[in-house]
């Protein structure tokens, strides 16, 4: 659960799925800009993220980790080109609707029959931290990227052109 | 704990579960929980600081802060999963703080969950069919689950064990290491 910033070169890319809203990595592996190499398994992107992450694109990378899903949720590039996506949206919304049928079947059980449903009462304590969590996330990555904003992205390394704002 | 309590169970035999079963049974069972208890406190005293280790070393992109690593023990359908996933994130982040994902996790951290979550569930099983009013001839299976789950609690006490062992040693390594690496660029004294 938290945001960090990666400033570098996508060097491998190992598409898992690619769904009509995000995209699931296996693995992507950046080359940092001061040579270091950072590993990311079992990422997702959002589908306007997802084009630009292919091998050799090179900028700042915005990475996100929340309660079920990390991944990339911006990307600036030297080209000035600045894109956002939190890619945990649905999850957000299934954990509100799991927590609030589970909270109704509970008081309907403790109306009618008077006992607590052990599973329901785990899925509505499950749906409510999910949801606090996946809303926490995506606020925090809108404010990550946003606060950002004006950054000037690397140039790609070995080449000319400037950054652009 | 779990050892004694199946030696108690197979001295005795079938029944040792009920009424007229092993009295020496029934108190390690109870000594069993009061055990359960107390380590549960040391060992999640020890993710604490583990989880709180990793955070110090500079790593980033780690998915649990150490309030949460104790919490997901506590979260119903979270606890399945995500106190492994912590787990190896320690792991990972102790061997090799920078590209931390990159890091192999040891087959035995998948052991040791598969254990837990194997007696668990035997547990919780068998729990449930020691009802002789709604399963009257659930007795038997019950003990053979009650024994099924000491089995795996062994199983996975025995690799906990060795696991915290080994990740107590990686991190006095790269605390040892980041001690001499910051005495190294602090300014000598004259």
């Amino acid at each position: 659960m938290g945001t960090s910033i990666v400033d570098g070169t996508l060097e491998e890319v190992t598409v898992r799925r690619t769904m009509s809203k995000f995209t699931t990595y296996k693995q992507l592996i950046f080359k940092l800009d001061d040579g270091s190499t950072r590993t990311i398994n079992n990422a997702i992107a959002e589908r306007a993220i997802a084009p630009v992450l292919a091998a050799g694109t090179h900028g700042r990378f915005y990475l996100f980790t929340s309660f079920d899903l990390k991944g990339v949720h911006g990307i600036r590039l030297p080209d000035g080109q600045a894109i956002y996506g939190f890619p945990g949206s649905n999850n957000k919304k299934i954990f509100l609707i799991v927590g609030l049928a589970n909270l109704a079947w509970v008081l309907f059980r403790i109306a009618t029959t008077g006992d607590l449903p052990l599973l329901g009462t785990g899925l509505t304590i499950l749906g409510a931290v999910g949801y606090f969590l996946t809303d926490k996330a995506q606020r925090e990555t809108k404010q990550h990227f946003d606060e950002d904003n004006g950054h000037l992205a690397t140039p790609v390394p070995g080449s000319n052109s400037p950054a652009v704002h | 704990m779990a050892v004694f309590a199946l030696i108690f169970a197979l001295l005795h035999g079938p029944g040792f579960d009920d009424e007229n079963g092993s009295a020496g049974y029934l108190s390690v069972l109870l000594l069993q929980f009061v055990t359960l208890i107390v380590g549960g406190i040391v060992f999640l005293r020890w993710v604490y600081i583990a989880t709180a280790n990793v955070h110090a070393y500079g790593t980033v992109g780690l998915s649990t802060t150490p309030g949460w690593a104790i919490a997901w023990y506590f979260i119903p359908v979270a606890n399945l999963f995500l106190p492994l996933r912590t787990m190896r994130e320690t792991w990972q982040a102790s061997a090799e703080p920078r590209d931390w994902e990159a890091a192999r996790v040891p087959a035995l951290i998948g052991w040791w969950w598969f254990s837990w979550i194997i007696s668990g569930f035997a547990t919780a099983t068998a729990f449930h069919l020691d009802d002789p009013e709604k399963f009257p001839d659930a007795g038997r299976a019950a003990e053979i689950l009650t024994n099924v789950s000491d089995l795996f609690t062994i199983a996975a006490s025995l690799s906990l064990a060795v696991i915290v062992r080994r990740l107590t040693a990686i991190q006095k390594v790269r605390e040892r290491d980041l001690l001499q690496a910051r005495q190294a660029v602090a300014p000598q004294s004259i």
